[in-house]
């Protein structure tokens, strides 16, 4: 992988975030309004002596971001391109694949910490919830399953997208919530129906939601836990890799990479 | 040289070793795409050599730009070998996409970002050095240096054609693909644009592959043109020699006076197919050869000749027989 031109890509994201309205609007605005609420309901909650299942709502809905941003980052960074219909010029350069992913990787790892880290702000100062009540090293062990999780699916939406056309684009930002409730954000993974939970056990973020839950309420870093949630993450990104490079090199056989620009 | 001869197996044998002393910056050899039964490109080979501009002409989906897809690795090929400077472009296609560009009027930079940024966000992908005084010399040349602030998406389509342009050059590539890059650009730009191009194959013998639907253009800066019709080449010669090809050429004689009279039978005669524009101009369809004798027969019908056009073949008449019917 060559420096230069992850550091294209990570300049065009920047450049394209700066100036579009929407970007700001879908990676800052719109997330915080949603801490917002969720910080109105948790503060309902709380005041019926719910405190703890308060803190749980609350907490599920701030680190579900990280997810959220991230698979958004690298498909909407993706569709950018494509609307505009530049990533044929994209990839005639001499740009791999795998630079122009690893960099978007690393384009929606930035907006997602930036916004947790105004999130957590925003939650302390409006809603007095200090999120570093989880304990740092929790946090970071969290990030690193969600970011890897919504990579995941963000290749596999971007392939989707490469293979049948732009016309599943609205996948990049709807599919990532389909996975919210089934990976138990906001309660025990006990509270979700029987057949619900096994689809919970196959999912990483279930592990690092419980994990984070029990570094709130008993301060402990949850080994096991974040053990497995790491290890699926894993999996699942290199589950991930194989669709995308079959969807890709489908894609370009079918010549459906160029009409997507069509 | 990268060039390595293959042993067995290959559709590269003797003569690839003439093609290289030839200096061919691109062969193409066997070509293939299918969709299903369906081949958008069929068996296509041809080769362009350093300095020279190839011309891609055909009809709509005759496979030029699926051709241009392929040979940019955009879409990929059912069969055929592509060699870019001599290196197999499936196992060289970094080091090839690095020392090649292409402009297209179907792509487009992000409309969002500036056109510095734009091309800024390029140079780190061709890795150009001293990327801004690249960019402000390039856009100097293209007479544009006014839009590198401006956002992508306000510039006039004139002026977004010439960014693609100046994108196209940052890596000061050997061959340029060019997928009808004058389209919906006005008469006077697209002058301005092929003119910019013409000097680039001169100064620097920069190698072009062209499609166009305009022959004017096809005509002067192609050295040679490659007629596609359904996939599959069906003339490749120069312009020249391509027009050569319709003997057919229109003689339009105006006379003093009245003239039907006395000039139809003599055209009747000669078995030309004619139109008479009133009484005193007659328009003859004829072979080229022929002109000179039907001349001297008119003449002597007793009406004196006052003015004589003759309308000779173009590359558009090419065009318009083989997309009717076939060479």
């Amino acid at each position: 992988m060559r420096w230069r031109h992850i550091r294209g890509v990570l300049l065009q994201e920047m450049f394209v975030t700066i100036h579009s309205l929407e970007v700001v609007v879908d990676v800052f605005i719109f997330p915080l309004v949603n801490i917002f609420i969720f910080g109105l309901i948790s503060a309902y909650i709380a005041g019926n002596d719910q405190v703890l299942a308060a803190h749980y709502v609350f907490l599920g809905m701030l680190l579900w971001q990280v997810i959220a941003i991230t698979a958004y980052s690298v498909t909407v960074g993706s569709m950018w391109n494509i609307w505009s219909r530049n990533m044929s010029n994209m990839f005639i350069a001499p740009l791999q694949v795998r630079e122009y992913i690893f960099a978007q990787f690393a384009s929606g790892c930035v907006k997602a910490l930036m916004l947790l880290v105004m999130g957590s702000l925003f939650s302390a100062w409006l809603f007095n919830f200090n999120v570093l009540e989880v304990g740092l090293l929790n946090l970071a062990l969290v990030f690193l399953v969600f970011a890897l999780f919504g990579f995941a699916l963000a290749l596999v939406i971007l392939g989707i997208i490469f293979r049948f056309g732009t016309r599943l684009a609205a996948l990049s930002w709807s599919l990532p919530w389909l996975f919210q409730p089934l990976a138990a954000a906001f309660f025990p993974i006990e509270e979700l129906p029987k057949a619900l939970q096994a689809v919970a056990y196959v999912l990483p973020p279930s592990y690092a939601f419980e994990a984070a839950r029990n570094g709130l309420a008993y301060h402990v870093v949850d080994w096991p836990l974040f053990a497995a949630g790491v290890i699926l993450a894993l999996a699942y990104c290199v589950a991930s890799v194989v669709v995308f490079k079959l969807f890709l090199k489908k894609s370009k056989d079918i010549g459906q990479f160029a009409r997507n620009e069509a | 040289m990268h060039w390595q001869p293959r042993t067995s197996g290959g559709t590269f044998h003797g003569w690839d070793i003439m093609l290289r002393m030839t200096e061919n910056v691109l062969e193409v050899r066997n070509l293939l795409k299918s969709y299903g039964a369906f081949r958008a490109v069929d068996d296509v080979s041809f080769s362009v050599p350093k300095g020279r501009v190839v011309g891609f002409l055909g009809p709509n989906g005759a496979g030029k730009t699926t051709t241009i897809h392929i040979l940019l690795g955009i879409t990929e090929r059912s069969g055929g070998d592509i060699r870019y400077f001599g290196d197999d472009f499936t196992t060289h296609r970094l080091e090839c996409l690095q020392r090649i560009n292409a402009a297209s009027a179907f792509n487009t930079l992000l409309g969002r970002i500036t056109v510095l940024e734009n091309l800024l966000v390029f140079a780190d992908l061709y890795e150009v050095p001293n990327a801004r005084q690249k960019i402000a010399e390039l856009l100097e040349r293209f007479e544009i240096s006014h839009t590198s602030s401006s956002q992508y998406w306000n510039l006039s389509a004139g002026q977004r054609t010439r960014i693609n342009l100046v994108k196209s050059l940052l890596n000061d590539p050997e061959i340029l693909l060019m997928d009808e890059p004058t389209a919906s650009l006005d008469p006077d730009i697209a002058d301005k644009t092929l003119s910019i191009i013409e000097e680039m194959k001169r100064e620097r013998g920069l190698s072009i592959l062209f499609t166009s639907h305009n022959m004017s253009e096809i005509t002067r800066i192609c050295d040679e043109v490659i007629f596609l019709d359904r996939g599959r080449i069906v003339a490749q010669d120069t312009p020249r020699n391509l027009v050569k090809r319709i003997t057919a050429a229109t003689l339009r004689v105006a006379f003093d006076s009245d003239a039907k009279e006395s000039v139809e039978p003599y055209l009747r005669g000669q078995g030309q197919e004619f139109k008479f524009a009133g009484t005193d101009s007659v328009e003859i369809l004829t072979e080229e050869a022929r002109i000179p004798e039907l001349l001297f027969g008119m003449s002597h019908t007793g009406k004196r000749i006052i003015d004589i056009e003759i309308v000779k073949p173009t590359l558009e008449d090419v065009f318009l027989q083989i997309a009717r019917t076939r060479i």
